[in-house]
């Protein structure tokens, strides 16, 4: 599924998650998936834990991280596809 | 576990030592159990007030905030808590990596629809025999045996890991290559222990009940050569002289237990009290306990005895725990792990 600007978004309310050193740990049963995100992507993540349009996320990152919105776009959106294939969020369109 | 995993593993389990974050929280919802295991280190206390759900929900919402990723269920046996079903699901909608230990006996259609509808990161069970003469012999409850591989097998077809954990007696200790085999049959991973926990009581009659000399050698002797364990036989000098300044293990550093009635300790062998997490702020016991800035304090360069002995370097298991329990104090030797780096370095003579 192509996940778009105005795609419905949340995280898979099985993966386990703490934030240490800046960094979030996403840890998915089996244990044999373990993932880190930076600080960018956990403040995206701490957003995905209710549903979020894709937009919303992008106006957080701009907002909190002074970045230009076509920029934080393309970042978000890569972000979200590859949390997508790894089948740590859903996506409703 | 792939090596990527394997190494952000590491690189997390480094971070929560320099934070000194209780990563891996260990709940004991009770000490009841349904079964009489021959060498148990809990003390069966049926009498004792537990905490309930509520009490819980405070305590593992303080335990997010301070960074807790890894919690594991036990007991006793978990399941006889009363309010198991909706401290799991709780723990599981806070987002915890969870596990559970259990028996397996009392594992039935709720449970395993529980664990189906929220997984934990594994299961893992207790199984001291391959047959049910064993097993139930050494659990003291007819049955236990069918239970437990019945559990195992609902489980694997939830495709949840799940674990098969013995502790070697010299009861079941002839038998590590059956009972290894049935785990992996059934598609589980096997995790035998050479080390059986003192009481916590202090009594030491369990202790009965270790491996004798040879049953250990056999054992060590399997698991390296055969298996081609590295690292077992001998610790690597440089790495050993590196990790001087390291602390003595995580406990108290980056694992705690609670037991159930709140009450808060850096392990799960370690019997020693930093206080209660209903009486106080589970954070400030953490930051600011006598006990866990002690255990903070003591580093592997402080144990003294290890620096003239002749095994040190065959010693793997070094346990502050165990040694507390002998001799009220963290940096002793413990004449068990003692016994068994002297016939890891026999084993390797015999080798070489």
């Amino acid at each position: 599924m192509k996940i778009l600007t105005e795609t419905l978004v949340i995280a898979n309310s099985e993966v386990a998650f703490s934030e240490i050193e800046g960094r979030t740990i996403l840890i998915k049963a089996p244990m044999s998936t373990m993932h880190t995100l930076n600080n960018t992507g956990g403040l995206i993540w701490k957003n995905l834990q209710n549903e979020i349009v894709v937009s919303n996320l992008v106006d957080l990152v701009c907002d909190n991280y002074d970045a230009e919105k076509d920029v934080a776009e393309a970042d978000v959106l890569e972000l979200l596809e590859a949390l997508y294939k790894l089948e740590l969020i859903n996506v409703k369109s | 576990m792939t090596e990527k995993v394997k190494s952000l593993y590491r690189e997390l389990i480094k971070s929560a030592y320099k934070s000194q974050i209780p990563l891996v929280v260990t709940i004991e919802l009770t000490y009841r159990c349904n079964e009489r295991c021959i060498h148990c280190y809990v003390d069966q206390e049926d009498k004792i007030k537990e905490l309930n759900f509520h009490e819980w929900k405070g305590i593992l919402d303080r335990l997010k905030e301070m960074g807790t990723l890894f919690l594991t269920f036990t007991g006793g046996e978990a399941l006889l808590h009363p309010d198991f079903e909706e401290i799991y699901i709780y723990a599981h909608k806070k987002h915890f990596g969870v596990r559970l230990f259990t028996n397996g006996l009392g594992m039935n259609e709720d449970v395993f629809r529980i664990l189906s509808e929220y997984k934990p990161l594994d299961v893992q069970f207790s199984i001291y025999g391959h047959t049910s003469e064993l097993h139930d012999r050494i659990t003291g409850v007819n049955g236990s045996f069918v239970n437990l591989i019945n559990a195992m097998n609902r489980v694997h077809s939830m495709k949840i890991p799940f674990l098969g954990k013995c502790t070697w007696l010299n009861y079941n200790s002839k038998h590590y290559i059956e009972i290894q085999r049935l785990v992996e049959s059934v598609g589980g991973e096997f995790l035998g222990n050479i080390t059986l926990v003192q009481a916590r009581d202090c009594n030491v009659k369990n202790l009965d009940f270790k491996t004798t000399d040879e049953e250990l050698k056999t054992i060590i002797n399997h698991y390296t050569i055969k298996n081609d364990t590295k690292d077992i036989f001998s610790i690597d000098s440089e790495k050993s002289i590196s990790n001087m300044n390291h602390n003595l293990c995580g406990a108290g550093v980056i694992s705690l237990r609670i037991n159930p009635q709140g009450d808060v300790f850096p392990c799960v062998d370690m019997n020693v009290k930093a206080g209660n997490a209903c009486e106080k702020d589970i954070k400030d016991l953490w930051d600011n306990s006598d006990l866990f800035l002690h255990l903070r304090e003591l580093k592997n360069k402080d144990k003294k005895e290890c620096k003239t002995c002749n095994f040190s370097t065959y010693c793997l298991y070094f346990c502050p725990a165990q040694s507390y329990y002998k001799t009220a104090n963290f940096i002793s030797c413990y004449p068990e792990i003692k016994r068994q780096a002297m016939i890891r370095k026999q084993c390797k003579e015999q080798t070489t």
